[in-house]
């Protein structure tokens, strides 16, 4: 209870430093470090799996290229942000986290009792069960890659209004 | 039949997949792929509406996929207006620039709209909810200026907070059922009034509602539509609020929760609302894209009200205005994209006596806007007639009365707008303007011929299309 308790604060602290943080490459970091920790939360609920997933698909994969992208646009111009937003986050994740315990205590008693551990293997719910959720991430591989491509795409003047 | 449902779906992932490399063969190649796919998918909808009555179900990795009525009227919404958005793009996109890299985007859009209505369980479902949203935040921004980049992060934010609001109740649904396919959890929600079903109904009520764009979820939508490239302002509005928003509410909401009475009144009321208050907004703008956003979010009102009425003809109506909606809409944003794209303003003030130089793009729009207004034989008349006819049937006389008077207020301010753009006398500024480039004419000429057509047949197209879809969600008649 004390590891999810500190797992679950280390996660808050995490998310909020991802939102104050001015420089993307941190903020990529502190995405990062939520995800491992996510993860540990995930272990500790024996979704093995998932937690799996999360450490190595968001913590690595996606902070990799998180990493490289920002990377990339180092160089390029940034403008100072404004303040306020910062100034909310607090305010708004304290909120989020007092409704979420409200809905929880609520909503607990409907919730049945866990399962016992999943008896499929891994192997038949990643290319079996569940192979339209691969299909969907390959997309959405693919999409991310598309868009990227488009949005660091310089300006061409290709036939400007004829 | 599985050939077809199986080309609908793949077609454009392998087009999306082949565009980087075909796009090397030529300036035109990535043109032509795109044109093929979109015509492909269009064509295997097509053959698919035969047997709309009969619902086609088959596994495929791993997962089951059917196509019933109402996924083929959708299909055949999003393969039409695909097409033509892609046929539109060969003269408008070279504007922006990464040709293929926007073929690709759109075709991944499409494809990922297709998976939406095709999957039978609800997880399936977001995943492709989110390669449809994920690809159309980019095209949104894909003028690469800052009110489209601007407008993406909006609709970016809005929307991870309503797919953040639609996972959680999948994980209370997934909790307390055991299950996220839809013949299973309809059995399984009809155990009684759970409070946990509740809690996630509202959820899903928020999330989806908020891809919808209805009242008050709309906030990302008169920003996102009128920033987006056109063609793509035609597909958001056209489909994509549809089949996110419309398709997965209709679908939760009518075919698997049990006992709808209390969303019906949910959907009704914010029904009138997105009519009413999209209409008023409408008429005081002066951009002619976020006029049309703002209509949008009007004419979803009148699908939800429809839908809301629960009965024969108001789910008839609303499915109809689905369909007409997406054809008038696409239409009339196309037509604002072509007088964009000639002028380089949006604003409605500049305008004025486009007619002589546009003739093309003026009539088209005057179809568009008879059948936005519901002017018979045009077919936002008859879907908007079933609607009235089934708030009549319900006892609803007020809101038959509202939806008489907000369609007589369309009227009144899209004949506003017919006047400013393109009557009157003509702006010097436009003495030697063009008409808009071949494709572009092609694709609304087509759109527009759709508008009468549909609503010279509209028997044949409610037999053969829309009734197959209400069956599904009410049953035999």
């Amino acid at each position: 209870m004390t590891l999810l308790i500190g797992c679950l604060a280390l996660l808050v602290i995490s998310v909020v430093l991802l939102g104050v943080f001015r420089d993307l490459l941190y903020a990529a970091v502190a995405l990062a470090l939520a995800s491992v920790i996510l993860s540990i939360v995930l272990f500790h609920f024996g979704a093995n799996v998932a937690g799996a997933f999360e450490l190595s698909v968001c913590a690595g994969l996606i902070t990799v290229l998180f990493v490289s992208t920002v990377s990339l646009t180092k160089d390029s111009d940034q403008k100072d942000e404004a303040r306020l937003p910062a100034l909310f986050i607090l305010p708004a994740v304290a909120l989020f986290a007092g409704v979420a315990y409200f809905l929880v205590r609520w909503l607990a008693p409907s919730l049945p009792a866990p399962t016992a551990a999943q008896t499929v293997p891994f192997r038949e719910v990643f290319w079996g069960l569940r192979m339209t959720d691969v299909l969907g991430q390959i997309s959405l591989v693919l999409v991310g890659v598309f868009g990227l491509l488009a949005i660091l795409r310089a300006r061409s003047a290709e036939g400007h209004h004829d | 039949m599985d050939a077809y449902v199986g080309s609908v779906l793949l077609l454009p992932l392998v087009g999306a997949l082949l565009t980087p490399w075909v796009s090397k063969l030529g300036r035109r190649a990535a043109d032509v792929l795109a044109g093929a796919v979109g015509l492909a998918v269009l064509a295997s909808c097509l053959a698919l509406v035969p047997a709309a009555g009969i619902t086609t179900a088959f596994r495929a990795f791993g997962t089951e996929f059917a196509v019933d009525g109402l996924s083929l009227l959708f299909l055949v919404v999003i393969s039409v207006i695909g097409f033509f958005c892609a046929v539109y793009s060969i003269d408008y996109i070279g504007h922006y620039g990464g040709r293929a890299k926007f073929y690709a985007l759109l075709m991944l859009l499409i494809f990922g709209l297709n998976g939406v209505v095709l999957v039978r369980d609800l997880f399936s479902l977001y995943v492709f909810l989110e390669v449809a949203s994920i690809s159309s935040y980019v095209l949104v921004a894909y003028n690469l200026e800052f009110d489209g980049i601007e407008s993406a992060l909006k609709y970016l934010l809005l929307s991870a907070v309503a797919t953040g609001m639609i996972v959680i109740g999948l994980s209370l649904i997934f909790a307390s059922t055991g299950t996220l396919a839809f013949g299973e959890l309809k059995a399984a929600l009809s155990g009684g009034d759970n409070p946990l079903f509740l809690f996630a109904a509202a959820l899903f009520l928020a999330g989806f509602g908020l891809k919808a764009a209805v009242v008050p979820f709309h906030a990302w939508l008169p920003d996102a539509h009128p920033s987006a490239p056109a063609p793509i302002s035609a597909m958001l509005s056209g489909v994509v609020i549809k089949v996110a928003g419309v398709y997965s509410l209709t679908r939760l909401f009518l075919g698997i929760y049990p006992a709808p009475a209390r969303v019906l009144k949910v959907f009704l009321v914010l029904g009138v609302a997105s009519m009413a208050a999209g209409a008023i907004v409408a008429y005081f703008q002066t951009d002619m894209k976020r006029m049309l956003a703002y209509s949008s979010i009007s004419q979803i009102g009148y699908i939800m009200i429809g839908l809301g009425l629960g009965n024969w003809l108001g789910v008839v109506g609303a499915l109809f205005h689905v369909l007409n909606h997406a054809l008038f809409k696409s239409l009339l944003f196309l037509n604002s994209g072509a007088v964009q794209f000639r002028t380089g303003t949006r604003d409605i003030r500049e305008m004025g006596g486009l007619e002589n130089r546009m003739p093309v793009t003026s009539v088209t729009s005057t179809f568009g806007t008879l059948s936005i207004a519901g002017i018979p034989p045009f077919n936002g008349f008859w879907s908007k007639l079933f609607i009235v006819l089934g708030a009549l049937a319900a006892k609803n006389y007020l809101v038959a009365v509202l939806t008489i008077s907000f369609s007589v207020f369309t009227l009144g301010y899209f004949l506003l707008l017919q006047r400013r753009v393109f009557f009157g006398n003509l702006n010097e500024r436009w003495r030697d303007l063009k008409e808009a480039p071949a494709a572009m004419s092609f694709a609304v000429i087509c759109l527009a011929a759709q508008c009468l057509l549909v609503g010279v047949f509209f028997n044949q197209v409610v037999r053969g299309l829309i009734e197959p879809a209400a069956r599904v969600l009410l049953g035999g008649n």
